[in-house]
Formats: structure tokens, C-alpha cells, sequence
């Protein structure tokens, strides 16, 4: 166990830790100067993120963002768990699996899908609505490039998330909780405000503060929407202030941002545990369930599948738009005289561009390596974590779970500082060794949920044999758990190919990745080549995620 | 001494409170014994044999496996689980669901401490199976047995490894009724056949009386008596243990005389004779009388008084199958009461009921 122990501090220590604590030492030296650098101590940096002009645009920015996208995103999902867990709306199943093939589109294809459909010139929702409305005006009337639209398109980004955890959270309420005070002649308002929601409150909450880590760190679509219209929030302003996008970067300022948001991160994850922890006290959420009959929607349904019809069009039409603009040589409204000129000559383009194609080298690289380090990295960890044999692997628990809240693009930062002066900057390892930091979180997630059904005296059967901690852990435990692996390195295998931050954070000729060259040629502009890169990307990606993510709704929703 | 615990405590501290699980317990086994511990739940049976295994660390005290220390606090001496030649069979079967019945047993012998060459392993692997007779199902993948089965491929894993010290953490309490009484034989059986030393623990006394040698009972982190399965039955040391097994009647009494092997004493049901048991005892002296319900004989017919029969007022019958349990009042006392088994086909008379308790039938013992 000893060893063991040891190899898992020393991954959590170097991985994640480390590059944090750069991150601080860097936000302490003067502008200019490293975190190795001597240069004595000082606090400029932040007086100068206190005194910087404008900033309490970019504070009420986020804040809207933040809260504007929280609050539509939970309307939507809460309809939609409602819809599918307590009503007889028949094409449950779909909604379920939509929700998901929503979810494994990269947020920065749909960025882009949005601009071509709404962006005030030539979007082609804004021509449609010109047209049909008799609009004098060149432009509008919906501009895409403002706060109010990056808040709309982003909740229906953020709504599977919230909707899979409230739909897992209705779906396990034990109905004997209701039961009684139903026969009892409760009313059902009452009996939700009594029973009900105090018993759901700290799951509720729980899924609030995950909202609230997820959406603070969401960069693509403030990227994307946000940079072009002006509208700056948190993450956007670091990922400046380290890139050469806007001229040398300010990487000491660049750490104090990150400082303040590792601290709010550090809050925000203390309250979660704590949440998460009162929660496990109501233990009645869980176990064997019968299920109260479900409720009758009657001619509501209607009302439902336009619902539907109307939520799962607008998901799904950035991605339409992409494919129909990557068919053509150069980008035209969608009309039937267009037709004819439609190809594949986007994609032979893409595939004869040195730049696309090592990017597919060193995104095959980083991904794949990338992922199977993380997996083997999360065992270690997710193993001393499940099986304590002291206090110090309670805090390994908290040192690898701390990266959910803090910003990718924070996290990449402070990796970046603490290679920038060695071999390893300007490489792809660099990009991997962020990576493996940021989803580590969830393999170790996945890993420790799965270890906690394994009984423990599974492994004691072998311990008492004298079989060694390594031999447990490859023999026994890898086998029982390899389903679980295989999902968790689908996951990080996803999350990676998706990733915008980290690799143009770490971008040069060498280092570019599908998702950052995705990036580049947007900017060029090559809007055609860009969209036919995006659909590229959609399919590798529903292709890898989209059959696992269904089979494992198939299986929930036979063990319900 | 196959096994031998001197002073073994355990201590739990949790938020500032600490709790003693085990105190000072001390015990020995001899080679070849297969000893049961008894104990309501939270006793700290299985927190004793979780202690012998090493899978926990015991507060202080020592343990010594067939003569070789693996445990002394005063020598900080530790044997990690792995080289204490043990073998364990859990209560959840603990079978590696990705294995089959065949590398289940295999396992331990090939990565394990004890690595033989394959034909030695392929013949103990054969041995074990015979001997659970799981031969025909040595392929198949383990989690599609029954539970009996797999626990016979549990105890399997566990022989195979030939091990100085078999401990057994309530093995049969998942399995249902019948399988249980079926697997308690089999695996005394297999145990004594395999000649090997067990530490078996249960709740459940039926199961510690048919299967030990030896019976320790426990409660509260004590050893309340050591002793084989007769002695715990009959000869209980104090009302813990007497109540444990099987609720036997208890009645107080004033010692009256002592003479002749015989103790005269004055209890409710007037005065009773019983056996001397050999122990300092003078009249005056208080001390607990066992009456088992089964030791009662049914007095029928003219009822001449003579020494230790009794008739008392039956309060109600009930029938249990096997047997019929009949409540009698004690005179002079309405809060006590006194029962007795009969064939219950035996035809009874209304209202009273004669019985008699043979000297030698009857235990005592003093309360402390």
C-alpha cells in the first residue's frame, strides 16, 4: 500500500498541486518575471486587477452570463425532467438520447453555428426573419454578438448537464415518502413543500453549485460570441491576457486572476462537499423503489411535442447549418439554387493543408496518450482515496477533486507557467500533462464511484493469500473494473478531442490541435473550411460517444 | 498453541470519543480445533477475527500463530496480512467475478505468498474442488453460481492455500434456511477432513453448538465464557450466557444446606435439591438456578409430594411444532414465570401441571 500511496502523492503533488502553486508564486513576482525569476515580492498584480479600468463590466458580465444561462437552462431542464420522469409522455427514450448527442457537441462548433445563423449581417435566421417581416434594415434584426444571445445559446448548451442530474435526482426520490401523506389527502402543493422539497434540497442545491463551477469556466462560447461583440467575462479575459492574441502577454496578471478564481473555486468546492455530505444523510434517496403511476399529460402533450420540436430544432440547427455551409466553396444562405453547387471540395482541401493534418497527428497523440495515462493516473488515485489507510488520502481525495471549479484555461495557464522555461514548453507533452490535470477529476470521479460497489473483502480475500497491493490492483480490481475504465477513457478521450483552451493557450506551428486549428481557420476567415473541420469533428466524436452514452441510458433505463 | 490472544484490546476514537470494542481478551486454540465465537451483534466478534487476520490493528496486546508472533504492541511488532499464512472465508463470498470457479482457487497460489510449481498447484486446486465436490463446475465463471456454491468455492479458495489459520466470518448468513443447516455439516466436514485450525464466527448459537469444539461467547468486547458446546449449553457461567443460549428458566434461591454432594435451597418453587457443583457454597449464599425447559418431566397421575416435583397453575400453551411450551404462574410471584416443553401430542390436564427436576439436571451458577 506504502508504495502505492507514495506514486499516487507524488501524480497529485506534481500534477496538480504544482503547477498551482506557480501559479501563486507568479501572481507575487513583478510584471515580467517568473515564478523562478528573482525578483522579490510584491502585490502590484493585484492592485493592478483591482484598479484595472472596466472591471466591474467584466465582474457584471460574468455575473449575468453565469446567472442568465443557470437560470434558463435549469427552466428547461426542469420541464424536460418533469416530462420524462413523472408524466406518460411516450418518446421518453429520445429525449433522453437527444439530450445526450446535444451533449457531446464541442461547444465551439455550436459557437460558430450560432454566428452563421444569427450574426446581424448576413446570418441566415436574421435574412428568414428580414424577409418574412418586410425589414427595411440591412442588419438584424437578432444580434447574435450580445450578452442577452451568449446567455440564450449557452443554456442550451448547459441544459443536458443540468437535465441528466435533476432527472437523476427525480427519478430516485423514493415515492413511499409521498405515499403516506398522499393517502392522507395532503395536497400536492403542500406536500411538495413539505415533504418533498425539504427532502430534495440538498441534492438541489449541490447541482447548483456544480452549475455555477461548470458555467465559470465555460470559455468557448464567450470565445467565440463574446470576443467579436465586445463582451468580456472572466475566463475570456485570462485566456488574453496569456495568449498573443492582444500582443505580449501579461502572464502575472494573467496568475492573479487566476488566484482569485482558484480561491472562489476553493469556496465553491468546500461548499459542495458539504452539500453533498448532508445529502448522504437523507439515505431514503436510494435503494429499491416502486414508482407512483406517472401523471397523465392528456392533450398537454401537444403542447409537448411542440416544446420539443421547437428545443430540439434550435439544438440542433447550428450543426445543420455547419454541414450545409462545409458543402459549399464559399458561404451562401441555404436556398434551392444553391444546391447545384454543392461538394466535397472543403474536406479534399482540408486534407491536403499540412496544418490539418498535423493537427489530426497531434491530437491522435495527445488524446489517446493522453487518455490512458489519465485513466491509469485516476486508479491510483480513486484507489487510495476509496480505501484510506490515513488522513493524508482524505486530502489526496480534496487536492484531485479541487481542479472541477477552477477554470480550464486557468488550470492551462499555471501549467504553462511552470514548463514555459523548460523543453517541455512548446511541445505537445505540455498540452497533454494540462490535459491529464483537468480530467483527472473525472476519471477519478467515475473510478471511485464504481470502486465503492466493489466489496472490500474482495480484495482482502487476495490480501490474506499474500498477494502484493500492485497485483490487487492489475489482477483483480482492473478486470472487475473494466467497463467502468472503458467509459471513463470514452469520457476523458471526449472531453480532450472538445478541449478549445488548453491547446491555444499552448498553440505555436508545432503544438496545433484539430480543436485550436479549428480555431485558426475561422479567424482567417475560411468560415467553408472551418465548417467542414467541425463536422469532421462532430462525427469522430458521435461515432466514439453517442453509442456508449445510448447503451448506457438503454441500461438505466432497464434497471428502472 | 495453535493460536494463542493475550490481552488483546481495540480501541475506536472517532470525533473525540473513544470506544473500547475489545477488552482485554485472551484465549488459546490447539492444532486442528474448530472454534466458534458467539456473540449478539456488535460484540466484537468480527472486529476480533478482522484483528487475527491483521486486516486491522489492535490497540495492544499480543497474538501468536502456531507459535511465531505476528502481532505485539510492546515490540511494535506488526506481520502484515499477507505473511500470516491465513486464509479467510467471508461472509460476502469475496469470489473474483471475473475469474472462474478454477482461477478463483488458483489465484491466490499463483500470485500469492505460497508459489508452488503447477503440478503441485493443479493437484491442491483438484484436492480443494473434490473435497467441495465443485469439480464439474471448475469452468464456470463464478458469479453464475448459486450462493452455496459460491461459498463452497470460497472455502475451496481458502484450503487450497493450505493455511495454518482458517478464519470464517459468518459464511452461511447470507444463504437461506435450509442451505444453511446443509452447508453447516459440509463444512465442519470439509474443515476436519482438511485438518485444518478454523476461527468461525457466527450470531446464530445453533450453528455455534452443531459445528465447534470449543465456543467462546462474547459480548460488549468481553469474553463472557470458553467452553465446548456442552458446557455453554448446559452449564452457562452467568445469566449473559445462560439467556444467550436459548432463554433457559432462571430462578433465584437462598442456599439453605450443603451435605452429600447435594445443595438444599429455598427458591420459588419452594425447596429444590440440585447436584453440588463442588464450588465454596454456604448456606445463605444467593445464587441462580438453570432449569432447561426440556429437562422438566410431565408428572402424571396421583401426584405424591416428593423431593423436586412441583405443580404449578398453567397461564397458556404454545404449540411449536416439535414440542408444546406450557407458562406456568410461580406462587407469590405474578411478574415471573416458569415454562416447560412437552410432546404435544402428551394429553394435559387443564389448569395445573406436575413436574419434576432431576438433581443432576440442574445448574446454578453466582451472580457477581
Amino acid at each position: 500500500m506504502v508504495p502505492i500511496l507514495g506514486l499516487a502523492s507524488f501524480l497529485v503533488i506534481s500534477l496538480t498541486v504544482l503547477p498551482v502553486v506557480v501559479l501563486i508564486v507568479t501572481s507575487l513576482r513583478p510584471a515580467g518575471k517568473l515564478w523562478l525569476d528573482d525578483g522579490g515580492w510584491t502585490l502590484d498584480n493585484f492592485v493592478a486587477l483591482v484598479t484595472q479600468p472596466n472591471l466591474e463590466v467584466l465582474l457584471s458580465n460574468t455575473i449575468v452570463y453565469v446567472g442568465g444561462t443557470i437560470a434558463l437552462s435549469t427552466l428547461f431542464a426542469t420541464v424536460w425532467a418533469w416530462i420524462t420522469e413523472r408524466t406518460d409522455f411516450r418518446y421518453k427514450v429520445t429525449v433522453r438520447v437527444l439530450m445526450i448527442v446535444i451533449l457531446s457537441l464541442p461547444s465551439l462548433i455550436q459557437g460558430f453555428g450560432w454566428i452563421l445563423l444569427l450574426n446581424p449581417s448576413n446570418g441566415f435566421v436574421n435574412h428568414l426573419l428580414r424577409t418574412w417581416l418586410d425589414l427595411e434594415a440591412a442588419t438584424g434584426p437578432i444580434n447574435i454578438y450580445s450578452l442577452g444571445m451568449m446567455v440564450f445559446v449557452s443554456s442550451f448548451l448547459l441544459t443536458p448537464t443540468v437535465y441528466v442530474m435533476l432527472a437523476g435526482i427525480i427519478r430516485n426520490l423514493d415515492y413511499k415518502l409521498e405515499f403516506p401523506a398522499t393517502l392522507a389527502g395532503v395536497s400536492p402543493i403542500r406536500l411538495f413543500l413539505t415533504v418533498i422539497g425539504p427532502i430534495l434540497l440538498p441534492g438541489l442545491l449541490s447541482v447548483l453549485i456544480y452549475t455555477v463551477m461548470i458555467m465559470i469556466q465555460v470559455f468557448e462560447i464567450p470565445l467565440s460570441i463574446g470576443l467579436t461583440g465586445g463582451v468580456q467575462v472572466l475566463s475570456t479575459r485570462i485566456y488574453l491576457l496569456s495568449s498573443a492574441e492582444l500582443g505580449e502577454p501579461n502572464y502575472n496578471l494573467a496568475a492573479a486572476f487566476g488566484v482569485v478564481l482558484v480561491v472562489v473555486a476553493v469556496l465553491l468546492v468546500m461548499l459542495y462537499q458539504r452539500l453533498t455530505r448532508e445529502s448522504q444523510k437523507y439515505t431514503v434517496i436510494s435503494g429499491k423503489n416502486f414508482r407512483l403511476h406517472s401523471g397523465s399529460l392528456g392533450h398537454r402533450r401537444y403542447l409537448v411535442y411542440g416544446f420539443a420540436g421547437v428545443f430540439f430544432t434550435l439544438s440542433f440547427l447550428p450543426v445543420l447549418i455547419l454541414l450545409w455551409t462545409s458543402l459549399l466553396p464559399f458561404y451562401t444562405l441555404p436556398s434551392v439554387e444553391a444546391l447545384s453547387n454543392l461538394s466535397l471540395q472543403n474536406y479534399v482541401n482540408l486534407f491536403s493543408s499540412s496544418m490539418f493534418l498535423r493537427s489530426v497527428n497531434n491530437t491522435a497523440i495527445v488524446v489517446i496518450v493522453g487518455a490512458t495515462l489519465t485513466m491509469g493516473i485516476s486508479l491510483l488515485v480513486a484507489y487510495v482515496t476509496v480505501r484510506p489507510i490515513n488522513q493524508w488520502c482524505r486530502w489526496i481525495d480534496v487536492l484531485a477533486f479541487m481542479p472541477i471549479a477552477i477554470p480550464n484555461i486557468v488550470l492551462g495557464l499555471a501549467v504553462l507557467l511552470l514548463y514555459v522555461k523548460t523543453p517541455i514548453y512548446g511541445t505537445i507533452i505540455a498540452i497533454m500533462l494540462a490535459q491529464i490535470l483537468v480530467n483527472m477529476v473525472f476519471g477519478a470521479r467515475i473510478l471511485s464511484a464504481a470502486l465503492l460497489q466493489v466489496h472490500p473483502d474482495i480484495e482482502r480475500a487476495a490480501l490474506l493469500g499474500g498477494v502484493g497491493r500492485a497485483g490487487i490492483l492489475l489482477r483483480i480490481l482492473v478486470p472487475i473494473l473494466r467497463t467502468q475504465m472503458f467509459n471513463g477513457w470514452l469520457l476523458v478521450f471526449a472531453h480532450a478531442m472538445r478541449d478549445v483552451g488548453i491547446p491555444l493557450i499552448f498553440l505555436t506551428s508545432q503544438t496545433v490541435m484539430l480543436s485550436s486549428s479549428l480555431w485558426l481557420i475561422w479567424g482567417y476567415p475560411d468560415v467553408p473550411g472551418a465548417a467542414a473541420l467541425s463536422i469532421l469533428l462532430v462525427i469522430v466524436l458521435a461515432l466514439v460517444v453517442i453509442p456508449l452514452q445510448v447503451y448506457m441510458a438503454r441500461l438505466d433505463e432497464e434497471r428502472n | 498453541m495453535r493460536l494463542q490472544v493475550t490481552n488483546l484490546c481495540k480501541q475506536y476514537t472517532r470525533k473525540g470519543q473513544s470506544q473500547l470494542v475489545l477488552n482485554d481478551v485472551s484465549f488459546a486454540i490447539s492444532k486442528g480445533a474448530f472454534v466458534t465465537l458467539l456473540g449478539p451483534s456488535g460484540c466484537g466478534k468480527s472486529t476480533l477475527l478482522s484483528l487475527i487476520a491483521g486486516l486491522d490493528r489492535p490497540t495492544s496486546g499480543a497474538i501468536e500463530i502456531g507459535g511465531r508472533k505476528i502481532f505485539d504492541d510492546r515490540e511494535r511488532l506488526f506481520v502484515p496480512p499477507g505473511e500470516r499464512d491465513i486464509s479467510m472465508v467471508f461472509q460476502s463470498y469475496a469470489i473474483w467475478p471475473h475469474m472462474t470457479v478454477r482461477e478463483n482457487v488458483e489465484f491466490p497460489l499463483k500470485h500469492g505468498r505460497k508459489r508452488s510449481t503447477p503440478a503441485d498447484r493443479d493437484a491442491a486446486i483438484d484436492d480443494a474442488l473434490d473435497k467441495v465436490r465443485l469439480t464439474a463446475f471448475r469452468d464456470r465463471s463464478a458469479p453464475l453460481l448459486s450462493g452455496g456454491q459460491q461459498q463452497r468455492v470460497s472455502l475451496a479458495r481458502a484450503i487450497a492455500q493450505r493455511p495454518s489459520l482458517m478464519l470464517l466470518d459468518e459464511p452461511l448468513s447470507n444463504l437461506d434456511a435450509n442451505l444453511r443447516d446443509a452447508m453447516q455439516k459440509e463444512i465442519r466436514g470439509i474443515v476436519r477432513a482438511a485438518g485444518i485450525t478454523a476461527v468461525y464466527v457466527t450470531h446464530d448459537q445453533k450453528e455455534a453448538l452443531s459445528m465447534s469444539d470449543t465456543v467462546i461467547v462474547m459480548n460488549d468486547g468481553r469474553i463472557e465464557q470458553i467452553g465446548s458446546p456442552q458446557d455453554i449449553y448446559y452449564r452457562p457461567g452467568n445469566r449473559f450466557v445462560a439467556e444467550f443460549m436459548g432463554s433457559p428458566n432462571l430462578l433465584p434461591a437462598t442456599v439453605t444446606a450443603v451435605e452429600d454432594g447435594r445443595v438444599r435451597a429455598q427458591c420459588a418453587l419452594g425447596a429444590i435439591e440440585v447436584l453440588h457443583l463442588g464450588d465454596a457454597l454456604y448456606p445463605g449464599d444467593t445464587i441462580v438456578l438453570v432449569l432447561k425447559q426440556e429437562d422438566l418431566v410431565l408428572v402424571t397421575g396421583a401426584t405424591t409430594p416428593s423431593t423436586n416435583v412441583f405443580t404449578l397453575p398453567i397461564l397458556k400453551r404454545v404449540f411449536l411444532g416439535e414440542r408444546m411450551e406450557l407458562v406456568c404462574a410461580l406462587p407469590g410471584q405474578p411478574e415471573a414465570q416458569l415454562s416447560l416443553f412437552v410432546n404435544a401430542r402428551t394429553p394435559l390436564p387443564e389448569d395445573r401441571v406436575s413436574f419434576l427436576c432431576r438433581p443432576e439436571e440442574v445448574h446454578y451458577f453466582r451472580e457477581r
